[in-house]
């Protein structure tokens, strides 16, 4: 750790400071991130009919409208169901005597680990017609029909249980540094509990509510695998359909336009929402006071186990159940470790990449340069709302038509990537660099350190737990993601997100087994060991 | 013996007619002038709002000044057009919640300023970490410290610098009362110790009488009154500073010849007033006495301070604060005459 004080200080701090172009350099490059950020939009733009009769004609039909109200609705009840899981869940594990809520806070959080297309094909198994839920029943009933699974209520339900912990880990974190006492005065200033939940506890996480519900909306928006494995017509659907049935792609560049539309309405109202960002913490550490549950502890228990069940446990022993199944049918396993190990790399890779890309874009959004500073940021979140498809084919067109050198490469892989999943690891780190004290950085200033300095020795080290914590949330996104890596990575080279798509895809669920059970485990182990425990404590402390 | 008299008395740090503000309607410090001597400890003494807090942060470069100069040692920091960034600056600072880097331990936090290739003082950084008595704590993290501990630290922290200028802004109002007044003490001694040039930012009057060598009030940022503390308490120059260093009555009287008429009876003034006019007088609750053999007043509050009983009485027109020692008891709501003990007082400017 001296070391790379020294480095940094020796070669890139100081003679930033000496040379005065430190500002520039780095303003200059997070420019020019912003442009690689906006690629997918301008290609957008380029290819776009700029008949607008006929751009209007296709907007304004019957079809469209119905696949408006289709995505909305699943945002809406998506983003819903998570806060009403993750907000409950959260306080509980955080702040009451609930028994094992040790282990509770990070089992919690597992389900971010799998895929949304392992997710749909394992609760399909479960939910869907002639599943095991079917099968339960008829021992008991001889029933035989159930209420579909596919469609909208089975979306909502795979993908709320994908996306709760991304809610569920900012308030782990707002909860753990809430100060008791705020609830404890505003029950002595006469407040009830449903009072002083209105009026003190959901101001305090409101923002970190906005936060998350925006990465969920967004994820929502531009997720593919879940909705197409559960036949549920979305703007990702559409576009996929429209572009590998359709000859001349009628429509892609127009309902994509349509879905940067809609991210443009989450973003507008999750800045309306968020209000001022303010330090809420107390300083005090030690203040670890519990609601005390009663007897209601053992029946909250089953309740509060009951998300990681469903998105974990479950999914987990069906893939178990097939890979016995696999085994029994003599399937080969050969592949599997040259994936395994392709998929580490590039995700470990385009992790750190984009985590340290994070910084100068960082940089220029604090220093608050009129309206730059907010288009950089706005634009950040461009890349989550698009469908990964439409990321990977505008960047096929540059690379094509103006980069070949670059084309079909592991380094537009990582652009994809970086594109893709910027905002996961902005939000963080930001929301943890508000949270500093204003006074240490001045504290900073005034015994001696330089600007870049102040910035490296306060702001990024006691935002730390923030980097691990986006890097990790990276990686693990990279690990799932599927329709870039098909169409970005070099011939070749294949993943376990790929070749778990490829046997899915075509309904082989019991040959993806293997591939979807190393998958989450490669991406659960980091996630139950940092992304709850060590994290929801240090998180902008 | 000269020589040193001399050094003494050149400002090390000069404040020349500065303006600043943080938006063009409203002026946070107007016109504001202040030289400091070499060694002195000086306090920017006001009410909340008054500026003392922007004062301190455009001395130490966190703000850019809008008109004016600043020096220090003769060393133009800050002007309208040329700023000096704070971290070039030899200005140490003390913040209000003492600003200890929570993710660094106290000799990680002491050592943060001091960098390996300027080859500093280790000898002076020791003498610094035993004279604040922190050596026995420096493995700890912040938030293992106590208030008093936490001081001490951000001191260190800012001396190991050797800084040619230190600032505090309220340094003492998160600690304890009682820890407050024995930390005050000791930090003092260590400050005139090292000869240390301090500039200390505080609303509470006490502290600054008893720490400091001159006092600036300040009022809507502008130093209206700089000097010793004796001068400020005993010759406060208009009622705002009267009211605000003590407890002050101020009355209204017809001046002639030195000798001030007011209701309650005569004043006698050092500094003689030829022309006849109104004018303001200071007169403090020592100099009044209260009796029971006249009754045109009441006694409205009652409070036991530091051995004295000090009485608020008031009547339909006016309102005294008495301090009354060694004496008989009165009681709240009592009818009570006011006499006068000490006829000597200090003309006040009328602003």
């Amino acid at each position: 750790m001296e070391l790379v004080n020294l480095f940094f200080d020796k070669y890139i701090l100081s003679p930033m400071e000496e040379m005065k172009i430190g500002s520039y350099t780095i303003f200059l490059f997070s420019v020019l991130l912003t442009l690689i950020l906006l690629l997918p939009l301008f290609y957008l733009i380029i290819k776009v009919s700029f008949d607008f009769r006929i751009f209007f004609d296709f907007l304004f039909n019957f079809k469209i409208l119905r696949l408006s109200i289709n995505t909305l609705s699943l945002v809406a009840l998506v983003v819903f169901f998570s806060i009403i899981i993750s907000l409950p869940l959260a306080f509980l594990n955080t702040r009451s005597n609930l028994p094992y809520s040790k282990y509770l806070i990070s089992l919690s959080v597992l389900p971010i680990a799998l895929p949304s297309y392992v997710m749909a094909t394992t609760q399909i198994q479960i939910w869907g017609p002639r599943g095991w839920v079917f099968k339960l029943i008829n021992v008991f009933f001889d029933v035989d029909y159930i209420p579909s699974f596919y469609g909208l209520w089975g979306s909502t339900f795979v993908l709320s249980l994908i996306t709760y912990p991304y809610l569920y880990i900012g308030l782990c974190a707002i909860f753990r540094r809430f100060d008791y006492e705020m609830i404890d005065a505003s029950r002595t200033l006469g407040a009830g509990i449903y009072k002083t939940f209105i009026k003190v506890i959901f101001p305090m996480v409101k923002p970190t509510i906005a936060a998350g519900s925006l990465l969920i909306a967004l994820y929502v928006l531009s997720d593919f695998g879940a909705v197409s494995l559960l036949r549920f017509t979305t703007f990702t659907t559409a576009i996929f359909n429209r572009m590998y049935t359709s000859i001349s792609n009628y429509g892609v560049l127009e309902i994509s336009l349509l879905t940067i539309l809609f991210c443009f309405i989450i973003l507008f109202l999750e800045s309306h929402t968020r209000g001022n960002e303010k330090n809420f913490s107390s300083s005090n550490l030690k203040n670890t006071k519990q609601l005390d549950l009663g007897i209601w502890k053992w029946i909250l228990l089953p309740l509060v186990l009951l998300p990681s069940l469903l998105g974990f446990f479950i999914p987990i022993s069906v893939l178990i159940y097939w890979l016995i199944q696999g085994i029994i049918n003599n399937n080969s396993f050969k592949d599997l470790f040259t994936a395994t190990l392709n998929t580490v790399s590039i995700s470990v890779i385009a992790s750190l990449v984009i985590t340290l890309l994070t910084i100068p874009i960082l940089i220029t959004i604090r220093k608050k340069i009129k309206y730059l500073s907010l288009i950089i940021e706005k634009s950040a979140y461009v890349g989550l709302s698009l469908p990964a498809i439409v990321v990977a084919m505008s960047l096929v067109f540059f690379t094509v038509n103006y980069f070949h050198i670059a084309y079909q490469t592991f380094f537009v892989l990582i652009v994809g990537y970086f594109i893709s999943f910027l905002p996961a690891s902005l939000g963080p780190i930001r929301t943890s660099m508000n949270q500093i004290n204003p006074s240490l950085e001045e504290a900073s200033l005034t015994l001696g350190k330089n600007k870049f300095q102040t910035f490296y020795k306060v702001i990024i080290k006691l935002s730390s737990p923030s980097f691990i914590y986006a890097t990790i949330l990276i990686f693990i996104l990279c690990l799932k993601e599927l329709p870039a890596t098909l169409i970005l990575s070099p011939i070749g080279f294949k993943t376990l997100s790929t070749s778990i798509w490829s046997s899915a895809s075509e309904a082989f669920f019991m040959d993806t087994a293997a591939a979807s059970l190393l998958l989450v485990i490669i991406a659960g182990i980091p996630t139950y060991i940092f992304m709850s425990r060590g994290l929801s404590k240090r998180v902008g402390d | 013996m000269t020589q040193d008299i001399e050094d003494k008395n050149q400002p090390i740090l000069e404040i020349d007619e500065i303006f600043f503000s943080y938006s063009k309607n409203e002026k946070i410090l107007s016109n504001l002038s202040l030289n400091v001597n070499k060694g002195e400890f000086i306090s920017i003494l006001g009410d909340s709002g008054a500026g003392k807090t922007s004062l301190l942060r455009v001395i130490n470069g966190l703000e850019k000044i809008d008109e004016g100069y600043i020096r220090l040692e003769g060393q133009l920091l800050s002007s309208a057009f040329y700023h000096i960034s704070p971290e070039k600056r030899s200005v140490g600072t003390i913040f209000q919640d003492f600003a200890l880097f929570p993710h660094l331990n106290v000799k990680e936090n002491i050592y943060f300023g001091l960098n390996k290739k300027d080859k500093y003082d280790e000898t002076f950084v020791e003498h610094i970490i035993n004279l604040l008595r922190v050596e026995k704590y420096l493995n700890r993290y912040v938030d293992e410290l106590s208030g008093g501990q936490k001081q001490r630290v951000s001191l260190a922290r800012s001396l190991v610098r050797k800084p040619k200028l230190l600032l505090m802004d309220e340094p003492f109002s998160n600690l304890d009362r009682g820890l407050r007044v024995e930390i005050r003490r000791e930090i003092k001694m260590i400050l005139k110790n090292i000869d240390t040039t301090v500039i200390l930012i505080t609303h509470d009057s006490e502290e600054a009488l008893s720490l400091s060598d001159k006092i600036a009030f300040i009022l809507r940022g502008e130093i209206i009154q700089y000097g010793t503390p004796f001068d400020i308490f005993y010759n406060p120059k208009n009622e705002i500073i009267a009211k605000s260093i003590r407890n002050s009555n101020i009355l209204e009287g017809e001046n002639s010849n030195g000798i001030i008429i007011t209701e309650i009876g005569k004043f006698k003034s050092q500094s003689k007033f030829k022309d006849k006019s109104k004018v303001k007088i200071n007169v403090s609750p020592n100099q009044l006495g209260i009796v029971r053999d006249k009754k045109q007043f009441t006694i409205i509050q009652k409070e036991f301070i530091e051995g004295d009983y000090l009485y608020i009485i008031e009547n339909s027109d006016n309102k005294f604060i008495v301090r009354m020692n060694n004496s008989e008891e009165f009681f709240l709501n009592e009818k009570v005459g006011v006499v006068i003990k000490d006829s000597n007082v200090q003309i006040l400017n009328i602003s």
